[in-house]
């Protein structure tokens, strides 16, 4: 015993007189819970890591879908400035009252221009249903050369109102965007044009036999090599065979 | 205590068996009453339970275990409306009472009645203590706790202590005077 207030003699007679102890039931009731305890911290640290499962995925998804959705912003091409495909539909609307109107005016013009109009309005309607590409601002006259425009021009000149007209926005477009592009972007550009720019088989051999009534035989003659060499397969009237004799040669059986 | 906060079980089993019996008893004098006793006891170790996970030995286990009883033990006087009695001025005899009980080892049989006897009556005197002092004792016997945490669990001073351990031992002293 520690405090020496207390008589030894009693001390050993309360000793030997207090043996009570707790119910067995209280005895189990509190290892129970001592034993609940110590396996307790285990499944408390897997609760709480549980706990945490949600929350941490959901940043994470959220995290992953900007930085794909940045990642993609970043990569698409800036579109060129003021370039842009005209929808067909506009043009086709818009080409046959210009050509029926341009076509009524031509009429009383006379020469050629009926049976022309009649190849050509259509034509341009086709023409006016490929997509143009249009570039407002762009200055003209780099990537040709001189000759190939005034050829152009030339044969432009030529066709009938109906049909020059309804291309003139178009040429003018196609020429704008030539003149405007670098070199390398005209290469590119001259299908093109050529696509842009056809010209029906019967129109350009009406042409030809213009420039040969009008005594113009040398211009009718390359024209004629060159239609010759666009359409080797085309059958050349009787009265413009005699213009150049390579082509005499060819059309005779 | 420390090896069941770190995670080891049988060491709380041991540390129960070491003071299950005491603490039971030290609740079972003071309350009188085996039902009562039985719930203070399981509530002290359940809190022990509970605070085992935050447990640092800042003083030794039992004056530890004690203190949570002593707390708990007047809780209970609170709430049964019973106010803990010091007549410590007023009861001084028995203090120059001897008192010799008899021994118990190789007795005859007579004699081991004799000291059941005895035993019963020290009990009975006991009861019949104040509650603090009879705490004080108490925490002497049962807890083996010095005058100084003994002092330190029931929150006066040490010389407090000493004079309810006096009172209380010559009070039981002069009660066993009939048995000599």
């Amino acid at each position: 015993m520690a405090v020496s207030e207390i008589d030894p003699k009693l001390s050993r007679l309360y000793r030997e007189a207090s043996t009570e102890g707790p119910p067995s039931a209280v005895d189990a009731a509190i290892l129970a819970a001592a034993r609940k305890r110590v396996a307790q911290p285990e499944r408390r640290a897997r609760a709480s890591w549980l706990s945490w499962m949600a929350p941490v995925s959901a940043i994470a998804t959220l995290v992953l879908g900007v930085s794909i959705a940045f990642l993609v912003d970043r990569e698409q091409p800036e579109p060129t400035r003021d370039t842009k495909i005209r929808p067909i539909g506009k043009q086709t609307q818009s080409a046959p009252p210009a050509s029926a109107g341009e076509s009524a005016q031509a009429k009383p013009a006379g020469s050629a221009a009926p049976a022309a109009a009649k190849i050509e309005a259509p034509a341009a309607a086709v023409q006016a249903q490929v997509p143009v590409l249009a570039t407002p601002e762009t200055p003209a006259a780099q990537a040709f050369p001189a000759e190939s425009r005034g050829k152009a021009a030339e044969s432009r000149r030529s066709v009938p109102k109906a049909a020059s007209e309804a291309s003139v926005a178009r040429d003018a477009a196609i020429g704008t965007m030539e003149a405007g592009a670098p070199p390398a972007a005209a290469g590119r550009l001259a299908p093109l044009r050529q696509q842009a720019a056809p010209r029906s088989p019967q129109a350009w051999l009406d042409e030809i036999g213009r420039l040969k009534r009008e005594g113009r035989d040398q211009e009718a003659a390359q024209q004629l090599a060159e239609f010759r060499k666009a359409y080797p397969a085309y059958s050349v009237p009787e009265s413009l065979r005699g213009l150049s004799p390579a082509a005499n040669a060819r059309d005779r059986p | 205590m420390l090896a069941y906060r770190d995670g080891e079980a049988a060491a709380f089993e041991a540390l129960y068996a070491r003071w299950r019996g005491p603490l039971y008893r030290y609740f079972l004098r003071q309350c009188g009453h085996a039902g009562q006793a039985d719930e203070l006891f399981q509530d002290v170790f359940l809190r022990v339970i509970g605070a085992a996970a935050n447990y640092e030995p800042s003083a030794k286990f039992t004056t530890w275990l004690f203190r949570i009883a002593h707390n708990r033990l007047v809780d209970h006087w609170r709430k049964t409306g019973r106010e803990p009695f010091d007549p410590l001025s007023s009861d001084d005899d028995g203090d120059d009472c001897e008192f010799d009980p008899p021994a118990p080892e190789g007795a005859a049989p007579e004699r081991q009645a004799e000291q059941r006897q005895l035993g019963q009556a020290l009990m009975a005197a006991l009861n019949e203590l104040p509650e603090l002092q009879r705490e004080a004792f108490l925490l002497a016997e049962e807890g083996g706790l010095t005058l100084e945490e003994i002092a330190s669990i029931a929150g006066v001073g040490r010389e407090t202590i000493k004079s309810r351990l006096r009172y209380a031992t010559g009070k039981l002293r002069h009660e066993l005077e009939s048995w000599r």
